[in-house]
């Protein structure tokens, strides 16, 4: 979640399964071929990686797409830095990322000039047990514009007590 | 395995901490409550220094790890890390799912239901294989807390019964086992206002007021809905309900819940007592100082004052009067009690807490003993059906194009993981399998399938060779022949 200060230990482009391969064959190669990033389609690849490390995960998808996408990197790596390439063509995508691999921002900063963030947010629990009749309902999503940092709202659940009586 | 084997502080004190990715906490705050027991929730590594920690101030960490709209979902390797860093660090007591039968825990849209037999058979077969992983890293396995709900596709006895009848009906020996090697079973028991103290000669129907409370003296009832007035009130209510007024149980209790555990697996696996940790709950809701809460009038109400006798004589009835399984509740939560707990946080402080005295009785009723489990292995597994990953591995000495201007159709079919890197495969689980594809040049061809061969049996090995006189189309030829028949390998 902090925003890295220096490249990632693990750069992952995740690809949002729906999209043809022109979003990486067209518009993600020159990117790809100035980073290296590794393509995964799915989420729980990245769950492999220590869990000490600095792992930051480029999601390009369309904006249809992109909270699932943000969840399963969040169930598959807290800690990552999310970084939302988010784009409703591949034009539109290829003219960002050949643009970020022209000034050699693999996350659309430069390192040297990102600013540090605080340490990793405290998760927020939700309330706790309540009375009610229906669950609680879950938290919403958040979307993080690249290259701000990325924050998780992580929530434990309290044990809704519902009748008893 | 003898109840008394299970290593804890024998307080069954506790206290559940605010947040996960909390780094300011005061641990000797936690000793000054006199807990015997803290409940982490974790999003990662981040409570490893504090477990070292609390381990010499004998209190016993209990770890769940954050997961965000789990669902069933199987664990992944990011957490499998950090349960195994956590039982390294001195972790014994451990959870995974948790209240399964609320609808925030799932994703999608999924609405739980005990009787969605894919739902349970999910959880079931997950909690099972994590189960049996907590006990090779020497840990305890809770069994899944569920909310106390008693809305008819929530609740919580049906929950229960379901995923138990589940594991009797598909996996007996395997939970038999889990039962004979450290299970416990987590509940979360927010008992409301379910408790009270006998007026002194009043007999055991009679309440004390709020105002008239005292840990220190005697007559306290805890043991609802088995308590005198539940039972004039509703005569033959359990648990599980069993009268016209609770068609869905009443789980709202203290030992309500692991009192249904505990006699569901005597019946069907012959166990004599596996031990119930409260791991989220207390009396709640928690009034602040000029309010009071009385969700259930038959009992009297909750007073910022009783809060505190109550919660004392709580955790001191647990290690007096109740069953020998019952050791303990972490209170929900640190904040709600810095915030407007205070006076049950200063009687915590000055009271000694009583210590539970655990006879050394088996597990099991006939006393068998567990079966020894395995070391972890080393990944990846063998291949079942298909693999798990298929990873197409392009040699860094190689330019791009070898994978841009040949496999566009192949990966628009088949959606392989593209790296250069193969430092990935040294982390996978044994529990997971490996496919590789090499695209790789001929000189590096020999060494690429030898580090695989050596360092990773498991997993399938393919190399398309690139020599030195080969053409992009050539290439290009082999993935279209692979999407043309439909093989993801040659």
């Amino acid at each position: 979640m902090q925003t890295p200060t220096r490249p990632p230990d693990f750069h992952f482009l995740y690809l949002a399964p729906t999209l043809s391969s022109l979003w990486l064959f067209g518009a993600a190669r020159l990117y790809w071929t100035q980073f290296r990033p590794t393509v995964v389609v799915e989420a729980d690849f990245i769950s492999l990686v220590p869990i000490e490390s600095v792992v930051a995960v480029s999601i390009l998808s369309r904006r249809d797409t992109v909270r699932d996408l943000i969840n399963s990197v969040i169930r598959a790596f807290p800690t990552a830095y999310l970084d939302l390439l988010t784009y409703e063509t591949v034009e539109e995508a290829r003219t960002a990322l050949d643009g970020r691999a022209r000034v050699n921002q693999p996350l659309g900063y430069s390192f040297e000039a990102t600013p540090v963030t605080p340490t990793r947010q405290a998760l927020q629990p939700t309330p706790g047990a309540v009375i009610a009749v229906t669950p609680l309902n879950p938290q919403p999503g958040f979307i993080t514009p690249t290259p701000t940092p990325a924050q998780v709202p992580l929530s434990p659940t309290s044990g809704a007590i519902q009748g008893g009586g | 395995m003898l109840l008394s084997d299970y290593q804890w502080s024998g307080n069954p004190r506790g206290l559940h901490i605010t947040n996960a990715f909390v780094f300011d906490q005061d641990v000797n705050h936690y000793a000054r409550l006199r807990l015997g027991w803290l409940k982490l929730v974790c999003g990662g590594d981040e409570f490893l220094h504090l477990v070292a920690q609390l381990l010499p101030l004998n209190i016993t960490p209990i770890v769940r790890m954050y997961l965000l709209n789990w669902g069933n979902r199987p664990l992944n390797g990011y957490f499998r890390q950090a349960y195994i860093d956590y039982a390294a660090a001195g972790v014994k007591w451990f959870e995974f799912y948790n209240e399964p039968n609320q609808g925030v825990e799932w994703h999608d849209g999924i609405e739980p239901d005990w009787r969605d037999s894919g739902q349970i058979q999910g959880l079931m077969d997950n909690w099972l294989n994590w189960a049996e992983f907590i006990i090779q890293l020497g840990g305890y396995p809770g069994f899944i807390p569920l909310a106390e709900s008693d809305t008819p596709n929530l609740a919580a006895v049906r929950w229960m019964d379901a995923m138990l009848n589940d594991l009797a009906n598909r996996h007996y020996e395997r939970f038999l086992n889990v039962l004979r090697s450290g299970c416990y079973c987590a509940t979360h028991p927010y008992i409301l206002n379910h408790f009270y103290q006998e007026r002194v000669g009043g007999g055991e129907r009679s309440a004390r007021p709020p105002s008239q409370v005292k840990a220190s003296e005697g007559g306290w009832h805890f043991e609802y809905p088995y308590d005198p007035i539940s039972q004039a009130h509703d005569p033959g209510r359990t648990v599980l309900g069993g009268t016209a007024l609770t068609p869905y149980g009443d789980p709202v209790g203290l030992l309500a819940m692991g009192q249904l555990f505990n006699d569901r697996c005597r019946s069907i696996w012959g166990t004599r007592a596996i031990p119930v940790v409260g791991t989220e709950g207390g009396i709640w809701n928690l009034p602040a100082p000029d309010e009071e809460f009385q969700p259930d009038t038959r009992f009297p109400p909750v007073t910022n004052y009783s809060h505190g006798e109550g919660t004392v004589a709580m955790f001191d009835w647990i290690a007096t009067d109740a069953p020998e399984w019952m050791f303990g509740v972490t209170l929900w939560k640190e904040d709600a009690y810095r915030e407007r707990g205070q006076v049950t946080l200063s009687r915590l402080e000055q009271t000694q807490p009583v210590r539970k005295s655990v006879p050394a009785i088996p597990v099991m009723l006939d006393g068998s003993e567990a079966h020894a489990v395995g070391e972890l292995l080393k990944g990846p597994g063998p291949i079942h059906g298909t693999a798990d990953f298929h990873v197409v591995v392009l040699d860094a000495a190689l330019g791009e194009a070898w994978f841009f201007d040949t496999a566009e159709s192949y990966w628009q079919t088949f959606k392989p993981i593209l790296t250069t890197s193969v430092a990935f495969f040294e982390w996978l689980p044994y529990e997971t399998s490996l496919a590789v594809t090499f695209i790789v040049s001929a000189e590096n061809q020999a060494q690429a399938e030898t580090l695989m061969r050596q360092n990773y049996p498991n997993a399938y090995v393919e190399s398309i060779v690139v020599f030195p006189d080969q053409t992009l189309e050539q290439i290009a030829t082999i993935f279209a022949q692979r999407v043309a028949t439909g093989r993801r390998f040659g």
